[in-house]
């Protein structure tokens, strides 16, 4: 009897120390490694700067859609919430998020690079509903031995960046080069049907002149299937038929490793710092081919956005400002892609013409992934009809069937209206 | 026979007060967590319910979910993945779990530890087996590729194991059978202690050893074992579903896409509940019609034992 008084006086006391408390705040991200890390010592800086706790809920990015719709389902949805940009569009169509003007500071939203306005803004309403404090890219990487020993100029920057018929042959002359196992590494380690299959690769779709899904019709078929699509897929599908692109199990670490290496490395600016301290200056940042439209680059990234069911949203207000103004967290994160344009100017490599300086450039041809609610089927299927693809399937017969799959939810949903009125 | 006899014998009286509450807890549970849901989802068949709550009412869309089912390539190319999977998995676990049953069975001393140790995969994670078995299956120089070749001398030329769709569906079934294998191995355990050693004398004396005394003597015996470890293991290769998840999330080309990876994308990629639910609904009706057809074709034991 005496134990249970114990318990239940503790439990008192556990129950009224919550009370006093400041207050408290759920927050559900993705980020692993040490951008995770860099975000748990910010949730440590937010919380003694403003004595309000953070609850961190954290979800692996490759399951991060399902946990939060069973969140939903279970009515325990995070104060904040960090979301992948291209979803932004279904997430404010399903009213789950609260815009954030009025809510944030003015001089946070005007310190919003372009690129980061355009991910975060719902395009019907023209409102912003998550802010990104960090933005990215994919680029090339290569060594500039491996790219000199099988005679292959580097280009300087987007103006002259290889074309189709360069980037082809320079694939060709780097299988030739001893020691290279694979002259291109696409990352398919990251997993067949995953985001990156369409944030990568989007980009070839739109230099050779196909989109996704027509943005003013929001009708893939036309778009996706068109005859530049189905070029920009077979062009891709190319790389792997003969050979050249390192295979799904073998790792993320082909560029830099000893053996079994890669010569060129598709990648995204994070991985800059995991090959940076092996290669020093032996690592070269090369922009996307151009293949015939132009250079283009995707841009997202996970963003902050506060849910409409937040019983603290002024608290989650806070959050915001304070991810957006603290100084530390750039210092942390070494994956770190600007989004702010204050912190553009304190990140040296991406000002510095032998590091990072073309991703940074890049930025200004950068292509969001097309802002519908009903982007969950359009990546969903577009990735299928990719790994289809990468494993010899016709091009047009997957990006045809990949369309009607897009255009067929379109329809189920009304159109997603006010969508293509 | 007279079990069954004094089963129907025994007429229920009203049900007493502590029977009822001991009864309660497990009926809760079944309800709640297994008819309820059950009963959901073959109402959200007939309807175009989405994951998320959205601003569009969900509606009733009659047949339309089963229509699309039935007429999409994906569904018939998953059903075809598991039958051919349940076909290359079954022999080889349960064969290798009887295998090592009977090899287990003879041991004296170490019977327990090995036991225990050949145990050890059924009670790991899947998930942790997946992360081994693909570091295994590595292209140009996993563990798997390397044995192969040095075997060959050189000869066999290494390959892409779950990227490419000769051998992806036949990878995961290997792996599979060995994390599974376990538990059949322990049911054919029980089932072999159960022989009569009477049989094997009587077996001796007529002058049957080994192949011969397997053949005319175990096998017949463990009709029950075998036809219960059947069913198990077909219901079980049906809904594959975790190792192709984590491995290939159904690739290369749809090759080791399974009829519950169809249904999990369905519900929780495209995130289109009602479809999922009319899915899951004819992997139900699937499961329950193999079960009645095998359970038909088994129901007699052939040596004349009643069952």
């Amino acid at each position: 009897m005496k134990r249970m008084a114990m318990l239940f006086l503790s439990v008192l006391v556990l129950a009224t120390a919550s009370v006093s408390a400041q207050g408290k705040i759920s927050v559900m991200f993705q980020a692993t490694g040490a951008e995770g890390d860099a975000f748990k010592a910010l949730f440590d800086r937010f919380t003694q700067a403003t004595g309000i706790a953070v609850e961190p809920m954290f979800i692996p990015h490759d399951t991060y859609f399902e946990k939060f719709s069973a969140n939903v389902a279970a009515k325990r949805v995070a104060d904040v919430m960090q979301l992948d940009a291209p979803f932004l569009a279904n997430f404010v169509w399903n009213g789950y998020l609260t815009p954030l003007q009025g809510m944030i500071d003015q001089k946070v939203i005007d310190d919003l690079t372009p690129s980061s306005v355009a991910q975060g803004t719902y395009p019907i309403d023209g409102r912003l509903y998550a802010l990104g404090n960090a933005d990215s890219t994919v680029l090339l990487y290569g060594s500039k031995k491996l790219l000199k020993a099988a005679g292959v100029r580097i280009p300087k920057g987007l103006k002259d960046a290889w074309t189709k018929d360069e980037f082809d042959a320079a694939l060709a002359k780097l299988a030739k080069v001893p020691g290279v196992k694979w002259p291109l590494d696409i990352f398919r380690a990251y997993g067949v049907k995953t985001e990156w299959a369409t944030y990568a690769f989007q980009p070839v779709f739109e230099s050779f002149g196909g989109k996704l899904i027509d943005p003013t019709t929001w009708k893939a078929k036309g778009a996706l299937d068109s005859p530049a699509s189905v070029a920009a897929a077979t062009e891709i599908q190319s790389w792997v038929k003969n050979g050249y692109v390192v295979p799904a199990s073998s790792g993320t670490n082909a560029l830099y490793r000893d053996t079994d290496k890669a010569a060129l490395a598709w990648g995204g600016n994070w991985t800059w710092s995991d090959a940076y301290p092996v290669m020093k200056d032996d690592l070269v940042a090369i922009p996307l081919p151009n293949f015939g439209k132009g250079v283009k680059s995707p841009n997202g990234t996970w963003i902050w956005a506060i849910t409409k069911s937040s019983r603290h949203p002024r608290d989650a207000a806070k959050f915001l400002n304070f991810l957006a103004t603290d100084k530390k967290f750039i210092q942390e994160d070494p994956g770190v892609f600007p989004g702010l344009k204050s912190w553009a100017a304190q990140l040296p490599a991406y000002t510095d013409p032998t590091k990072m300086k073309v991703a940074f450039d890049q930025s200004t041809v950068a292509v969001p992934r097309p802002v519908y609610p009903g982007y969950p089927v359009l990546t969903a299927s577009l990735q299928t009809a990719l790994d289809n693809i990468l494993s010899g399937a016709d091009p047009q017969t997957e990006l045809t069937k990949a369309a009607q799959a897009i255009d067929q939810d379109g329809a189920d949903h009304d159109g997603y209206a006010p969508f293509g009125q | 026979m007279t079990k069954t006899a004094s089963f129907k014998a025994y007429k229920p009286s009203r049900l007493s007060g502590a029977e009822a509450a001991m009864l309660a807890p497990a009926l809760v549970l079944l309800i709640t967590f297994l008819i309820v849901p059950f009963a959901m989802s073959v109402g959200l068949a007939f309807t175009n319910t989405p994951l998320l709550p959205g601003p569009i009412a969900p509606k009733a869309v009659g047949l339309r979910n089963f229509e699309r089912i039935f007429t999409s390539v994906e569904f018939w190319h998953a059903l075809w993945n598991v039958v051919l999977f349940a076909v290359m998995v079954i022999p080889l676990q349960c064969g290798f779990a009887l295998f090592s049953a009977i090899v287990l069975n003879g041991q004296k001393r170490a019977k327990r530890l090995f036991q225990a140790f050949f145990f050890l995969p059924y009670i790991t994670p899947m998930v942790v087996v997946c992360v081994v078995w693909s570091t295994m299956y590595q292209y140009p120089s996993g563990i798997l590729n390397a044995v192969f070749s040095v075997l060959t001398f050189g000869l066999f030329q290494p390959v892409e194991w779950l990227q490419n769709p000769m051998t992806a569906l036949p990878a995961i079934t290997m792996l599979s059978a060995w994390q599974a294998y376990g538990f059949q191995m322990v049911i054919y355990m029980a089932g072999l202690q159960n022989i009569s050693p009477d049989l094997y004398e009587a077996a001796a004396i007529d002058g049957a050893a080994g192949w011969k005394r397997f053949w005319k003597v175990t096998w017949p015996s463990l009709y029950e074992t075998n036809v219960f470890i059947l069913i198990i293991t077909t219901i079980q290769a049906l809904q594959l579903f975790t190792q192709v998840n984590i491995l290939t999330q159904g690739g290369p080309r749809d090759a080791t896409n399974t009829l519950v990876h169809y249904i999990y994308r369905s519900g929780f990629v495209i995130q289109n509940v009602g479809f999922a639910s009319a899915g899951s609904l004819v992997l139900f009706l699937l499961i329950v019609s193999v079960y009645g057809v095998m359970a038909f074709f088994t129901r007699k034991n052939p040596t004349g034992e009643s069952s």
